[in-house]
């Protein structure tokens, strides 16, 4: 399916990777047009339901980004997300979602490049591995267009 | 295990005075039913003689002390029966305050294992086949948590045909794919009755989440797309605090195999951040907490 | 044999199975499973252990003949599932812009065939049967049941939690069926016994046979049939109609309470009963702007089954949910549809892990109870077109009234024109109001049945429905059904004088009373209005409470709690009650409708009661956790009472007789 472009949702914490995204944009750097981004104040913030919400609405895959370790605006949010998503991340694999549909980073408000090599490198990965159709039609649903 | 008359006849006279004394309102501990051992709840000094402790009383009785059980609470101070891995549920509550150690008197009891099923007329030898999997291992069988301590040091209970982490280590060796096709599977059996969520001690939120409707995270409609939300959700709000008591897997109806979901959960935390769920309440639980050099190789 | 009965082998039955496959019909029967392994993954060493056979049952559609199950064991599920699914869809929306498309869901559905159903489960379907159709017939149940075929395979009995004898079944009977095998010497006698299965017997007439002599088969089936039955009534016996009466007699009794104590409240019973049926309505959003209402299995014995939008729940601890379980199954369905709400399969003992034993506590309240009575049984023929009961009806807002910072009124009016003009209700009466993808909610209709062409509801936004109803604005599509429930009965109160007493947000229903009586001011007498709010922002209908001021055929006094006066207010200030009891509005020939907050109507019974108002000339509406509104999802129910049926409107005399559960 040559055509197909997946749909990535991005979950970003306000002070790094928003801004870096923003710096991304404002440099004019090209980058796949495929990621919706979901600003929220940290990534500790962010609850993994979050995620499979995504992956319930459509998306193929997800993206979450943070600040470095350290950089945490809000000091420990980071930390708390870390652990979090290491749970996360490997009970999903274990249940048999490919681990290339979820991307996390950490990019800093200063690294429009980095966001660039995330965005194109997450966009690339699930495009390779197709739609995530499957998982929408857990549930039955009537005229989808896939 | 055996069952030795002085493990059940300590175990009665202890049950007995506490009442008469107005020490507990109520014991709450196992006794012989119909179907096999059963909770108890025995308010009457007299009627102490109901209780037993065999290898058929795998029921966690600390779900009987969640603060929101209402009518249990009603009855009056509780003195509970725990097993040593129940001691470990016990440990949990008191360590998010969902406890207060004055308000239950422990009578301990020494295990020497379970079996998988209490529904038996009467107690049998536990063997590779009809021991509980979750026994294997137990470090726990003198409980550590107690006012009382009753009956006599045990043996190793018989290691299971089939342990659960070998369960889940067969499951890691199938390809992605198949273990999607065997969890959605499992999942698309769950009927959302939430018979994991209100038997598990640790299930303690006033408000669970999938009762939250504004904004509906879990769709509540059990088709395997909203189970799965249900299910990974329940799982990830219980790493590393999960005690591995088995009860979620016993009391489905269905029969999804969630002790591989939890045993999973166990060897995540035990192997990222080095913890093993314990009976001491001052241990802090891995999620909530951090290292500043916490494993990150998943991360960009 | 030519007496309606024939043998048939096995391999032949299993052959039976492959034509109908083979014709591409649907066969349900039960199938070998292990409970956790998968047909789909190679993982299924992951859960069963070295060398076990499967040994659960399941209710599986085959897709070989092969896979049939002829043990006679006890399916996990039951039935149930393919007749009220676990989740289904009631129907699918698509929103752009303000225009809204509804897709409606079929109620008609292929034929097919159950083969070697549990005499117990098949014998559920007849009992549930009577909920689904009692006034509004639930098609989708209905559809299912017209298109399948069950044939029984008599039990042998499961164990000692079986108890089918004693609550009206039996292992070997047919009601909810259409045939039965019963295992004979080298097969089994197949008869059928309603016309679908003679058609089924008279389809495949090629495999059956008849040669063996009826005399040896009747005699084996006979006996195994007894064997099986005094075996079942060995296990319980109780009468049914004691029960029935003594539950309904002994509410607050103690000993229902002992007899719950170790109930988790995990549901469990409930998922695997065949004739547990109460279910959520829910909303699913899909994508944007689309999804799907789907309604799926929900439990009474969930903590948040009768929670209130207001926080108040009547059934708040678990003692109190396993009593409505017992209570409903054996008092409340028997006395409403003259049918016990249980086939004694056993499920539900055998999942409960913590002990709870359904034998045990049947046999403690007969033992109780030893009353003898006897129920009725009342079927109606079915009447009317096929459609879908749930789907709602679109209305377009047209007028937004905000009337405190927190209550707000809609009026709308009905997208289809032939609803618009053929709607009527009655005062009293509710719907439930959607806003999709939010979901439904119960308000009663706000305005008089008097004024046609549109409807209006009033409420507080405090939920996810009524958040999504304050955020629509004029011209947005809402959904509607109804209206459902009993009515105020206005045209008795012809000549009498009428005492409107309200407090805050109770005046909605009321406002709908009230102008049904002014838009037809000379048929009555005096009309008295008392009502009373918080504060003076808090007055609901602001501008309709100054109008009636202004008319000389209306008494109404208005009045705030004290410290709720602003400097310029000219009403009285004090609670409702004491002003109730000072404006002293005569009780000869009269009647009082009453309605607000729990505290507010609790305390002002008693002085109207001092008034001289006798309880039957007083009326209110109760306002429970209601979700179908159509007498079907279990929710509502007070005692053997329905809300959204015998109510929403009830009378003091009939509220004091209700069990204390609101």
């Amino acid at each position: 399916m040559s055509d197909f472009e997946p749909r990535i949702t991005a979950f970003v914490c306000n002070w790094c990777t928003y801004t870096g995204a923003d710096l991304a944009g404002t440099s004019r750097l090209h980058m796949a047009s495929n990621v919706r981004i979901i600003r929220l104040p940290c990534t500790g913030r962010i609850d993994p339901l979050f995620i499979v919400k995504a992956f319930e609405r459509g998306a193929d895959g997800v993206i979450v980004s943070g600040c470095h370790p350290a950089d945490c605006h809000y000091t420990s949010g980071n930390y708390h997300a870390r652990r979090r998503f290491a749970v996360f991340h490997d009970i999903m694999e274990f249940i048999g979602v490919d681990p290339r549909r979820m991307t996390f980073s950490w990019v800093s408000a200063s690294e429009g490049a980095k966001w660039r090599d995330v965005v194109d490198e997450a966009v690339t990965n699930v495009r390779a591995l197709g739609s995530f159709e499957a998982y929408r039609a857990l549930a039955p649903v009537e005229d989808r267009k896939a | 295990m055996t069952e030795t008359a002085t493990d059940v006849k300590e175990m009665r006279e202890i049950a007995r005075a506490l009442l008469a004394e107005g020490d507990v309102r109520v014991i709450i501990g196992w006794e012989a039913a119909r179907r096999g051992a059963r909770p108890v709840f025995v308010t009457d000094p007299a009627e102490a003689d109901r209780l037993i402790f065999d290898a058929r009383c795998v029921h966690n009785l600390v779900t009987y002390l969640n603060p929101r059980r209402d009518h249990v609470a009603e009855l009056g101070k509780i003195g509970l029966i725990v097993k040593g891995c129940d001691v470990k549920a016990v440990a949990g509550l008191l360590r998010e305050a969902q406890l207060t150690r004055d308000d239950v008197v422990l009578i301990g009891v020494r295990c020497g294992g379970v079996l998988e099923e209490n529904e038996m007329p009467a107690a049998v030898t536990l063997t590779r086949d009809n021991v509980a999997p979750r026994c294997y291992g137990c470090d726990n069988r003198e409980p550590t948590l107690f006012d009382h301590l009753v009956g006599e040091p045990q043996p190793e209970p018989p290691r299971p045909a089939q342990t659960i982490d070998e369960r889940i280590a067969a499951l890691e060796d199938r390809p992605l794919e198949e273990r999607w096709a065997f969890w959605t599977e499992q999942f698309s059996k769950c009927v959302r009755c939430y018979a994991c969520r209100q038997v598990c001690p640790l299930c303690v939120c006033e408000r669970c989440v999938a009762d939250k409707t504004r904004p509906r995270w879990i769709e509540p409609s059990p088709h395997a797309r909203g189970n799965l939300s249900w299910n990974v959700t329940r799982a990830l709000h219980l790493a590393g605090r999960c005690v591995g008591c088995g009860e979620c897997e016993r009391f489905c109806p269905v029969g999804i195999p969630l002790s591989l979901m939890n045993g999973k959960l166990q060897q995540i935390v035990a192997e990222r951040y080095g913890y093993t769920v314990g009976d001491d309440p001052e241990q802090a639980a891995p999620i909530g907490d951090y290292r500043l050099d916490d494993e990150q190789e998943f991360i960009k | 044999m030519s007496d309606g009965r024939f043998f048939i082998s096995e391999s032949d039955l299993r052959a039976l199975a492959a034509d109908l496959l083979g014709a591409g019909t649907e066969v349900i029967a039960p199938v070998a499973v292990d409970a956790c392994a998968s047909p789909a993954a190679m993982a299924s060493s992951a859960c069963m252990r070295p060398g076990m056979e499967p040994e659960d049952l399941e209710y599986r559609a085959l897709t070989d003949a092969s896979q049939l199950d002829l043990g006679r064991g006890l399916p996990i599920l039951s039935l149930k599932g393919y007749f009220l699914p676990e989740h289904e869809a009631l129907c699918r929306w698509k929103q752009k812009g303000t225009t809204i498309e509804i897709k409606a869901v079929p109620t008609e559905f292929a034929p097919r065939v159950v083969l070697a159903a549990k005499p117990c489960d098949s014998a559920a379907l007849a009992v549930v049967d009577e909920v689904m159709n009692w006034d509004y017939q639930d098609d989708l149940w209905n559809g299912r049941r017209a298109a399948t075929t069950i044939i029984n395979l008599a039990c042998p009995v499961i164990d000692e939690s079986c108890f089918c004898t004693a609550v009206g079944a039996a292992p070997d009977a047919t009601t909810g069926a259409d045939g039965l095998l019963m295992p004979v010497k080298d097969g089994y006698v197949l008869e059928a016994t309603t016309e679908k299965g003679r058609a089924l017997v008279e389809a495949h007439k090629a495999r059956l046979a008849g040669s063996v002599p009826a005399e040896t088969l009747g005699r084996q089936a006979a006996d195994e049939r007894s064997a099986a039955s005094a075996r079942v009534a060995g296990n319980l016996e109780i009468d049914a109609g004691s029960v029935r009466d003594w539950i309904d007699t002994h509410f607050e009794d103690p000993l229902l309470a002992s007899l719950a104590i170790r109930c988790n409240g995990c549901g469990a019973c409930s998922s695997v009963c065949p004739t547990c049926h109460c279910f959520d309505i829910v909303d699913e959003e899909e994508g944007v702007g689309r999804g799907t209402r789907r309604r799926c299995w929900d439990t009474c014995q969930s903590p948040t089954f009768t929670l209130h939008a207001s926080g108040h729940n009547p059934r708040d601890d678990q003692n109190a949910r396993y009593r409505q379980r017992i209570n409903h199954k054996f008092a409340i369905y028997p006395l409403r549809f003259g049918e016990v709400l249980c086939t004694g399969c056993g499920r539900c003992t055998r999942v409960c892990h913590a002990g709870q034993d359904l034998v045990e506590i049947l046999q403690a309240i007969d033992i109780a109870a030893r009353r003898p009575d006897e129920a009725e049984a009342a079927r109606r023929a079915r009447t009317g077109d096929l459609v879908n009961i749930y789907q709602p009806q679109l209305a377009t807002v047209t007028e937004v009234i905000d009337e405190t910072s927190d209550t707000r009124t809609l009026r709308l009016e009905f997208q289809d024109e032939a609803v618009r003009e053929s709607f009527t209700f009655k005062a009293g009466q509710f719907g439930e109001y959607s806003v999709f993808g939010a979901g439904e909610s119960t308000f009663c209709i706000a305005s008089p049945p008097t004024r046609a062409g549109f409807i209006e509801c009033s409420f507080k936004a405090v939920g996810k429905v009524t958040a999504a109803l304050r955020e629509v604005n004029v011209g947005d599509i809402v959904g509607f059904r109804g209206p459902y429930g009993n009515s105020f009965p206005v045209d008795d109160w012809k000549g009498k004088d009428i005492v409107f007493v309200a407090g805050g947000i109770g005046l909605a229903p009321v406002r709908c009373v009230i102008w049904n009586v002014l838009d037809r001011r000379d048929e009555f007498g005096d009309v008295t209005i008392v009502y009373g709010a918080r504060s003076v922002e808090d007055l609901v209908y602001k501008r309709e409470l100054e109008e009636w001021a202004s008319r000389d055929d209306v008494r109404i006094v208005t009045t705030v709690d004290p410290g709720g006066e602003t400097k310029d207010w000219t009403g009285e200030v004090g609670y409702v009650t004491p002003v109730v009891e000072k404006t002293a509005p005569a009780a000869a020939n009269a009647v009082a409708v009453l309605c607000g907050p729990p505290i507010v109507v609790k305390l002002t019974l008693p002085v109207l009661d001092k008034l001289g108002f006798a309880d039957e000339a007083i009326f209110t509406t109760l306002e429970n956790r209601m979700k179908c509104g159509l007498g079907k999802c279990g929710r509502c129910n007070i005692g053997p009472v329905y809300v959204c049926k015998d109510g929403p409107v009830f009378t003091a005399a009939q509220m004091k007789a209700l069990p204390a559960e609101f």
